[in-house]
């Protein structure tokens, strides 16, 4: 089964894609990888940005008979994608969309191909109990959404108080307010899972904007990608282009889940790959990339065992 | 003293951005004219540094941070607004004093 999704007109339609392309030219295809998650998707871009040497394909063809599991990086970092090509007018279609693997049906079940094609795949296909299905970061109701969707589903996943939250809360929080702060773009994504057998919940972000590595170095220009990820967390470092941004956002993700809560946040953006929490220490494990990852995109790990648990209780505070 | 009450989801609504900050420093800092302030976050669960570097740090420019400590009382608020808002106070007073 094939799917045209997206620009220039969206809806589902079975059997082979019938576009052509201008310039008699064959639409290229890109194969999604088995393992679709954070190590990975600098790969596909790297795949599509080499079909687009001589200039943006009019057409695009993802091909996803090779996927078989998807984390949340991967659906977030795809959405992107597909929004991107979309805002540029490239006409994608999607093939092989009907194989035996749970990844697809996970995809379905996530509303990924209701909000990039217009409709579900199964009719019945519906966000999964430990799933936040994907949502676009749309800044005047971003915050809204973490008080009144991800908030509760969380503390109801793990049988916790809000109050326990609150923290993991405003370090999403805190990334929205990064995002506004160094792009004008509205392409931004987050996805949530809960996997109970591993004790982990995965909070995943993408933005489409210049990357971390380009908005340090305007500052500090001989950074490499990684060395500028690396300095992005520095608490107090910052390139101040609004006045409420001093530098605190990244610092407070990091004490938060890497120091307090013994998780882990990676970060993908241009040639690098950076990973905080590697082995229960907060220092930096720069990861060999494959490719060069668009915008940036950050993979929060919360261990779901040592939460501190706290009432729902409001307290003064001493000075 | 009398507290002057600065309720922050009746100024502005929430504390999650920069130009919530500054609507409530508004708030606050004309409050401070009058003599100590009682800030409440009933029905705020969180607050970020954006919104906390605009309400709270920038009162440093006018107040000293003992000034603002003697001055200053969070009521009905969480352990993560407490948090923020102390650990943004003191490191930027420090700053400013050294």
């Amino acid at each position: 089964m094939s799917i045209r999704c997206a620009a220039p007109a969206g809806g589902v339609v079975d059997g082979v894609a019938t576009a052509t392309r201008s310039f008699d030219l064959p639409a290229p295809v890109v194969r999604l990888p088995y393992q679709f998650n954070g190590l990975s998707l600098s790969k596909l871009a790297a795949d599509l940005a080499a079909h687009a040497a001589t200039g943006w394909p009019p057409e695009v063809i993802i091909d996803f008979g090779n996927l078989g599991f998807v984390r949340p990086a991967g659906i977030v970092f795809l959405s992107n994608m597909f929004a991107w090509m979309s805002a540029h007018k490239t006409k994608i279609t999607l093939t092989s969309v009907n194989g035996p693997g749970d990844a697809v049906r996970f995809l379905d079940d996530a509303l990924f191909f209701e909000q990039h094609c217009g409709a579900k795949l199964r009719a019945d296909a519906a966000p999964r109990a430990t799933t936040r299905p994907m949502m676009r970061i749309a800044h005047e109701n971003c915050h809204d959404w973490l008080e009144a969707d991800l908030l509760p589903w969380l503390a109801n996943r793990l049988s916790i108080t809000k109050a326990s939250l609150y923290a993991f809360k405003n370090c999403v929080a805190e990334l929205f307010n990064n995002i506004q702060d160094h792009t004008q773009l509205e392409i931004g994504t987050i996805c949530a899972q809960h996997f109970p057998k591993e004790s982990r919940v995965y909070i995943s972000l993408s933005d489409m904007g210049h990357g971390i590595p380009t908005v340090v170095r305007t500052k500090e220009a001989k950074l490499s990608d990684a060395a500028a990820i690396i300095k992005a967390t520095e608490a107090g470092f910052t390139t101040k282009s609004v006045p409420g941004n001093q530098g605190i956002g990244l610092d407070y993700l990091l004490t938060t889940v890497v120091d307090r809560n013994g998780g882990t946040v990676s970060f993908y953006s241009s040639n690098a790959i950076v990973r905080f929490g590697h082995a229960g220490r907060r220092g930096p494990l720069v990861v060999p990339n494959v490719g060069f990852c668009p915008g940036t995109t950050i993979d929060i790990v919360l261990r779901t065992d040592t939460i501190e648990h706290l009432p729902e209780e409001r307290e003064d505070l001493q000075w | 003293m009398v507290a002057v009450r600065v309720k922050i989801a009746d100024v502005s609504g929430r504390a999650d951005t920069a130009a919530q900050g500054k609507t409530a420093f508004r708030a606050i800092s004309d409050a401070l004219k009058s003599g100590v302030v009682e800030i409440d976050f009933h029905g705020i669960t969180t607050a970020t540094s954006s919104f906390a570097n605009i309400a709270f740090v920038e009162l440093l420019s006018t107040w000293k941070l003992d000034e603002l400590k003697r001055r200053l009382r969070i009521v009905n608020s969480t352990r993560q607004i407490n948090e923020m808002i102390k650990s943004r106070l003191e490191r930027e007073g420090k700053r400013r004093a050294a």
